[in-house]
């Protein structure tokens, strides 16, 4: 259940106590989006084009007679042709904040990065691989990026022109970049734009803190072996609670729980609860909490959902309105998630613009106005 | 230490740091399969993609891979997940009002739930059939055609990824309701157009005939015209059926050979003339909105955008003389899935309306790994808008 726990050696998933599962890793290289063809050098998709991205991937020997066989080690097959090797694609899931503060992931869908703002003038920023181990030192001195605390945009082309910005620097540990920020106020905004190689798109990625970050306590946790280590408790994304506040390190190692939705029975309570969610998204938009958006998203899908079965009931022309409506509520709250994720705010407001005018439509067919 | 010594040293040496590096690279360790949708492939999501994919995403079918087994569709995961989440599929692209068009492409709420919560949350298999899984047949949507004209046979060598073919087919003196193409290879007839070549052109001002009879493509289901219109076929005129063909990953370097057929369904004489009234606009902003005046009194059948714009988003609107106003459309042409909508029922357009349309550059809404618009930023912005005259 949770791909990104990785031991060692054999024993129990920590957060589930699920048994745990033998997997030989590797790195390869993959299309972002045709993840069925997996190199294992550099190069572009053959079926787009596309740079070929890095990528955590499980190693196994299967027979071409036999693809059902999945072994651990090479051998020979039962028509005694040898093995062929396997490469699966692993998916990542850990983007819980390792120093209490805002994280999110890169559009190549490997890296991630993490901002702190730890004292009053001080922006730090930490990069992550896929399973959100940092990077090595050696890798994060060539990361380009600046902190962005001022800039103008301008909508007609959808660019944005620096005004103020400030160089992120190597930690002398190489532990993260950071840069000394001046005329920042809270909540304090400020945008970190990012070439992790000299070639590659730069990311930006905004953030807003509320107040300064702090570093999480650490509890030792037992493994499955018997030996204790010393793991951080993540914050659920913001606004977070302090360690304190949680009962145990295995309860704070999971991921954020999928959102229960409380379904109502009518038609006015599922569409009061609509309004609401759509409310608890615009909050959490505007204070740059963009990694909690899909919480709320998700349980607007869920309300959206609901209202389905009772499409037959509406008049004919709000009928043929009505169905692709709620689908397109379900298909901007799940692209809702996946720019939170991403941390752009441009991104965000255009997948709320458009996850708001398919909620309006929702109320309208529904005979409620918005 | 003797030479032959630290050779023997040193290729020791070499081997361990040979095989750390390998023991490293191919670092043995222990986790457990991530499974977090309570949506199965053979519960949940095989019967959304018999229903509402099959026709395209079959062995033999002209997608670049069968979604009809599990095995056959979780390396897609991620690109089934960004290709929803952009609103690629199914190729439809209308964003409001689709229940006013016929034969719509659509998923409802609760299947592109089930199939985004499959895709991201680790693919489960289900009951998995051990059942072969039969090769596409196509067949006459629209059922047998008046007429069929087999197209000359089309070799595409194995060094070609792609080809557009050509051809100019005589056709008889009478008006057609409708023309289909049935593939010879489905997995390469990637799209077509079919339209008349006539010797001189006439119509009312602002009116033309339509010469575009069909934007074909894979997978869809063709519309014949009412009883009562027709697109016109002067005498001598001919068909032009232009065919874009493509080869999928799975077939590179293969040569391949197609032959299609052509179906011409006729219309009863005397029926209305379908006519195209068109509104473009030549850009170099990022969003336009420009207008056409309606000058007799019409019925709106269809509507559709130049067939090579991609990378906009298009909404036309009617503005009646008595000062209403009647939405048309509202979508994101591609190029690569260009079609014709047809109303489900005319709308009638009194002379004087103002058809309206507001086009803007605009791709913001899609994932970071969905695919963008390939030909750039569009220089300008044209709708069609498919008429018969009278209220």
């Amino acid at each position: 259940m949770h791909p990104d726990v990785v031991d060692s050696r054999p024993g129990s998933c920590p957060v589930c106590k699920m048994s745990l599962v033998p997997v030989r890793l590797d790195t390869s290289w993959l299309c972002p989006i045709h993840t069925r063809e997996i190199s294992e050098k550099e190069g572009s998709c053959r079926i787009c084009g596309r740079p070929l991205v890095a990528a955590r991937v499980a190693v196994t020997w299967t027979c071409a007679a036999q693809p059902g066989i999945d072994r651990l080690e090479p051998g020979t097959c039962p028509d005694g042709t040898p093995t062929v090797q396997r490469r699966t694609l692993r998916p990542h899931g850990n983007h819980n904040p390792q120093h209490g503060g805002q994280f999110f992931m890169a559009a190549d869908n490997w890296h991630h990065v993490e901002g702190t703002y730890p004292r009053a003038g001080v922006f730090r920023l930490y990069v992550y691989d896929d399973y959100a181990r940092p990077l090595a030192p050696a890798v994060l001195r060539r990361v380009a990026a600046r902190v962005v605390t001022n800039e103008r945009y301008d909508a007609k082309t959808r660019t944005s022109t620096d005004l103020t910005a400030f160089q992120l620097r190597p930690s002398r540990d190489g532990a993260y970049l950071e840069a000394r920020v001046t005329g920042v106020t809270f909540p304090a905004a400020m945008t970190a734009k990012i070439k992790l190689k000299p070639d590659a798109p730069e990311y930006r990625f905004d953030f807003t803190f509320p107040a300064v970050t702090r570093e999480p306590v650490t509890v030792p946790v037992r493994n499955a072996g018997g030996s204790t280590r010393t793991t951080p408790l993540p914050r659920t994304n913001p606004p977070a609670p302090q360690a304190a506040d949680t009962k145990s390190a295995d309860a704070a190692a999971a991921p954020p729980p999928p959102p229960v939705t409380q379904i109502p029975e009518t038609i006015p309570e599922i569409l009061a609860q609509l309004k609401a969610r759509d409310a608890e998204i615009r909050d959490l938009i505007r204070e740059g909490n963009f990694a909690a958006v899909w919480v709320p998203a998700f349980q607007a899908k869920d309300l959206a959902i609901a209202l389905e079965p009772h499409i037959g009931h509406l008049a004919p022309a709000a009928r043929e309105a009505a169905e692709p409506a709620l689908q397109r509520v379900v298909r901007f709250a799940w692209l809702l998630d996946s720019f939170g994720d991403l941390g752009n705010r441009q991104q965000v407001e255009d997948g709320y613009a458009a996850f708001a005018q398919a909620m309006a439509e929702v109320s309208k067919v529904f005979g409620v106005a918005p | 230490m003797s030479p032959s010594t630290r050779v023997r040293s040193l290729r020791v040496a070499i081997a361990a740091i040979v095989t750390a590096m390998v023991a490293l690279s191919l670092m043995r360790t222990e986790a457990h399969k991530p499974i977090t949708s309570p949506f199965t492939f053979s519960d949940d999501v095989l019967p959304i993609v018999k229903a509402r994919c099959a026709s395209c995403h079959s062995p033999g079918g002209v997608a670049p891979m069968s979604l009809l087994t599990h095995a056959d569709a979780v390396p897609w995961g991620e690109s089934i997940r960004v290709e929803l989440m952009a609103g690629h599929m199914p190729p439809w692209g209308v964003d409001v009002s689709a229940g006013r068009f016929r034969n719509v492409q659509h998923f409802s709420a609760r299947e592109m739930n089930v199939l985004l919560t499959w895709a991201s949350g680790g693919t489960p298999a289900g009951q998995t059939s051990q059942e072969p899984v039969a090769e596409l047949q196509p067949q006459w949507a629209l059922g047998a055609p008046d007429v069929t004209i087999p197209l000359q046979a089309v070799q595409i060598p194995g060094d070609i990824q792609e080809r557009v073919e050509e051809f100019v087919i005589p056709v008889p003196d009478r008006p057609l309701r409708a023309v289909d193409l049935l593939p010879g290879t489905p997995s390469i007839v990637r799209r077509a157009t079919v339209s008349v070549r006539a010797v001189s052109e006439s119509g009312v001002a602002g009116l033309t005939p339509e010469r575009l009879v069909a934007l074909w493509l894979p997978g869809d289901h063709p519309v014949a015209l009412d009883s009562g219109m027709a697109f016109h076929v002067p005498p001598g005129a001919q068909l032009r059926v232009r065919i874009q063909y493509r080869k999928t990953w799975q077939h590179e370097r293969q040569a391949m050979t197609d032959r299609t057929t052509v179906g011409l369904y006729f219309a009863d004489a005397g029926a209305a003339d379908v006519q195209v009234l068109r509104a473009t606009q030549s850009t170099g902003n990022a969003s336009d909105t420009f207008t056409t005046t309606v000058t007799d009194d019409i019925r709106a059948v269809a509507v559709y955008a130049d067939p090579d714009l991609s990378g906009a988003s298009l909404a036309a609107v009617a503005l009646l003389p008595d000062g209403s106003r009647e939405e048309l459309i509202s979508f994101r042409p591609r190029a690569e899935w260009a079609r014709r909508y047809w109303f489900r029922e005319p709308i009638s357009l009194p002379r004087g309306t103002r058809i309206q349309v507001t086009a803007r550059v605009d791709d913001a809404l899609l994932p970071p790994a969905a695919a963008r618009p390939l030909q750039g930023k569009p220089t300008s912005f044209s709708l069609a808008l498919n008429v018969v005259s009278g209220k």
